[in-house]
């Protein structure tokens, strides 16, 4: 083939861009880490890019969403852990009180004890997690008034007749989502814990309370009983919350293992391997400074150099 | 019977030949880098030889040569690998445009990162899903109006650009169209010269290099056919409409046409202004343009139906969850200004990704998004989890895939139109640079091989006149030495 200088030119001009523009690439690789800057870069990786990114801002929801929940419930649990509490204690004054040789005006200082459980019993009930009322449903917000008023508000005293429940339904679930479309429930109601409302364990206190200040040992040993019955209630309550938080505590597990998984895998789909880009810029700054100097020899020599 | 004079006469052909040949290698050398000047050369031939045979021929010996003349002056060229050059330079102008065009939509959708469209749906997700947990929260919805807003103004702006890229491309066919006309004249001006030089018996080498060098530029741009008329001049076809016909030309034009994709109001429509009829643009930059312009599947048009689609099916589902719900304060949305969560600000208008917007009831009051499912009940973040969870349901609109599953597959599409334009651009340039280059090998000045004939010429020419000094030198022997025999 017939080689002209023009050819010559244009030819080196050609490969030398085309040496500078892998150059470029590899050095836009080194500079920002990744590999996939544009979807060009990567047809089939930028699919993956974009999924593996979605499902780890997901992923990082879920997580967020299942420690709330496990605040919430944690919460929950303390509460009904005091609950108990009080009516453990409510229950040993009850034995107490049945006991037919104690006198009338013992009675009346265990009902004035027993009074002091009841505003306890209020005011756990009352339990908030971050302001929000843990027991009261979808009622939340502390005004109007309280959810579970007048457990508070009411005038102190052994007077108190009868405890509210303002909280809403059993139904009233709150849902989180934890993963994707599995969603747990992290509320107990006052109703569920507590019993339903005029039935509940604040009434069974007002009655033992009552049944004390009567001197009616007889009502006060039945009284037992009731108690006992709200207190298995509220231990099978204990024993669903702690069954959701060690469901939450192997979400959690599961997320963080895929967590690792995820960002491994966009890692692999996105970043450059360094190694890799370091080997092939020095290859390519090789064939570059090859081209340059080859060029230089080519292009300036002509016959005219050797004629005299 | 040979003349005195014969010897002389052949060395004055020998020094005019070889001083016309000097300075044509002189003149290759000067367009050593013309772009596309074709070398020229000298085709020397022995003058016609003494004697003819005749019956009134001289009794000598013959034939005796009489020198040297230059018969003609041509242009070294492979008129073949030409037209392989127009041929594939359509292609190679149709790739770079589409090449080009789509590295813009890739630089629109900003992707992949955290504040595309991809990112600030996530984030919107994200937003709804802690609406759901804290709905009591005024904080918390605010974030979930300014995460909205942040969504709705990235659709925006997208979009936005893609039209104005869209309407770039356009304005850019109405340009291309001009730089047609353009060439067409001067390419028929360039016929009319040859043509003109031909009739006379010339060679119009250089003139024939410029026309050349214009029908290059005009095959990149658009489909062209080019035949040989026999007068030297040239016809060049768009589709089966004559561009140039010898020193005639048709012009293109454009003419508004109703947006063919039904985005925008109208667009440049190609066409003979003088036969009233559309142009059949089959390659080229031309027809790269408009391409990126009007496809539905591969062009700018896509991009902007298919987020026209994520948006519309965006707006109906969150609506449609949104406006069952309970605001704040306990009461139904439905039937309330506030009832959409997205709104359309200029309806009916087919481009929704450029008008969606969250509600502006919503943006002032974030309390009256429903982010109950029940009435009365504000720590009821239900219906906010329900629109939470819309990010991964299947759409039967969009093929079946989520929101985030049919974006993802429009930017997979981007990418692979994007890398193939590249790839075919890349290799039609290689391609056209070896055609080339082997149409360089025919035509190219070789400054080496000028040098080379430059010494050849100038020892012929210095030969000849040592032939001319010795001729003289006879002469001078008979005229001014002889008889003087004695003397």
């Amino acid at each position: 083939m017939r080689i002209t200088n023009q050819m010559l030119t244009a030819n080196l001009l050609r490969n030398l861009q085309r040496n500078v523009e892998r150059l470029a690439r590899n050095n836009e690789m080194l500079a920002t880490g990744r590999r996939i800057s544009v979807p060009s870069d990567d047809p089939v990786g930028i699919g993956r890019s974009e999924f593996l990114r979605t499902a780890l801002v997901e992923n990082e929801q879920y997580a967020a969403n299942a420690a709330e929940a496990y605040s919430w419930l944690e919460a929950t649990d303390a509460a009904l852990d005091q609950m108990g509490n009080v009516l453990h204690k409510a229950r040993e004054l009850a034995v107490y009180g049945a006991n037919g040789s104690l006198s009338g005006e013992a009675r009346q200082a265990l009902a004035k004890e027993v009074n002091q459980l009841l505003q306890q019993a209020v005011q756990v009930a009352n339990s908030d997690y971050g302001g929000r009322f843990i027991f009261a449903g979808f009622q939340t917000r502390p005004n109007p008034p309280a959810y579970t008023a007048p457990y508070t508000g009411i005038p102190a005293g052994p007077s108190w007749a009868a405890v509210n429940y303002n909280g809403g339904p059993a139904t009233d679930a709150m849902e989180y989502e934890i993963s994707q479309g599995v969603t747990l429930r992290v509320n107990v109601t006052g109703e569920q814990a507590f019993g339903p409302g005029g039935n509940d364990l604040f009434t069974a206190l007002i009655g033992l309370r009552d049944h004390l200040t009567a001197n009616d040992a007889a009502a006060v040993s039945n009284d037992i009983a009731v108690l006992d019955g709200f207190m298995d209630n509220l231990l099978q309550w204990r024993a669903e919350v702690g069954a959701r938080m060690n469901h939450l505590e192997a979400t959690q597990d599961r997320l963080s293992a895929q967590k690792v998984n995820l960002t491994r895998l966009l890692s692999q789909v996105e970043d450059a391997d360094m190694a890799q880009v370091i080997m092939d810029l020095k290859m390519q700054e090789t064939i570059y400074r090859a081209a340059l100097d080859s060029g230089a020899r080519i292009i300036q020599p002509t016959l005219l150099d050797f004629l005299h | 019977m040979r003349t005195t004079f014969f010897g002389l006469e052949t060395a004055r052909r020998a020094l005019f030949a070889q001083q016309r040949a000097l300075d044509l290698t002189g003149h290759n050398i000067a367009n050593a880098n013309t772009p596309g000047y074709s070398r020229q050369v000298a085709r020397l031939i022995a003058t016609d030889p003494f004697t003819m045979p005749s019956f009134l021929r001289p009794g000598i010996p013959g034939q005796i040569g009489t020198g040297v003349e230059i018969a003609a002056i041509e242009r070294m060229r492979d008129a073949f690998l030409e037209g392989q050059i127009r041929y594939e330079s359509q292609a190679l102008g149709r790739w770079e445009v589409r090449r080009d065009q789509l590295s813009q939509v890739e630089l629109i959708v900003n992707e992949p990162s955290d504040t595309g469209v991809r990112g600030t749906l996530d984030a919107f997700w994200r937003a709804l899903q802690d609406l759901s947990k804290n709905p009591e929260s005024g904080a918390t919805r605010a974030v979930v109006v300014q995460k909205a807003v942040a969504l709705t103004n990235v659709l925006n702006h997208t979009y936005l650009q893609l039209e104005q890229l869209r309407a770039a491309v356009d304005e850019a066919v109405a340009v291309k169209v001009d730089r047609i006309n353009t060439l067409a004249t001067q390419i028929a001006e360039l016929n009319d010269k040859i043509a003109r030089a031909r009739s006379v018996g010339d060679n119009a080498n250089d003139l024939k290099d410029q026309r050349d060098l214009l029908l290059k530029e005009l095959a990149k741009i658009v489909n062209i056919n080019v035949v040989d008329n026999p007068d030297g001049g040239v016809l060049v076809t768009v589709g089966s409409v004559a561009l140039v016909d010898g020193k005639e030309t048709l012009h293109l034009g454009v003419r508004p046409l109703l947006d063919p994709v039904g985005l925008n109001g109208e667009v440049n429509e190609v066409y003979w202004p003088d036969l009233n009829l559309v142009a059949s643009i089959t390659g080229g930059e031309l027809k790269g343009l408009l391409e990126m312009r009007d496809d539905t599947s591969e062009g700018i048009p896509y991009y902007m139906t298919q987020l026209n689609l994520l948006v519309s099916e965006l707006m109906t589902q969150v609506n449609d969850v949104h406006d069952d719900g309970y605001d704040l304060n306990g009461n139904p949305v439905a039937g309330q200004p506030w009832e959409d969560f997205f709104v359309h600000t200029n309806p009916p208008d087919p481009n929704v990704a450029k008008y969606v917007a969250v509600n502006p009831n919503l943006v002032n009051s974030p309390e009256l998004i429903a982010a109950a499912t029940n009435p009365g009940a504000p720590g009821d973040g239900s219906n906010a989890l329900a629109m939470a969870q819309l990010q991964d349901r299947l759409w039967a609109a969009l093929g079946n895939q989520s929101f985030n599953g049919f974006y993802e597959a429009i930017i997979s599409h981007l990418g692979v139109d994007s890398r193939k334009a590249i790839d075919l651009a890349e290799s039609q340039g290689a391609l056209v640079g070896h055609l080339e280059d082997k149409a360089q090998a025919v035509a190219g000045v070789s400054l080496d091989e000028e040098m080379t004939h430059l010494i050849e010429f100038q020892h012929g020419y210095n030969a000849a006149a040592r032939v001319v000094t010795v001729m003289d030198e006879l002469i001078d022997t008979i005229i001014n030495r002889m008889g003087l025999v004695g003397r």
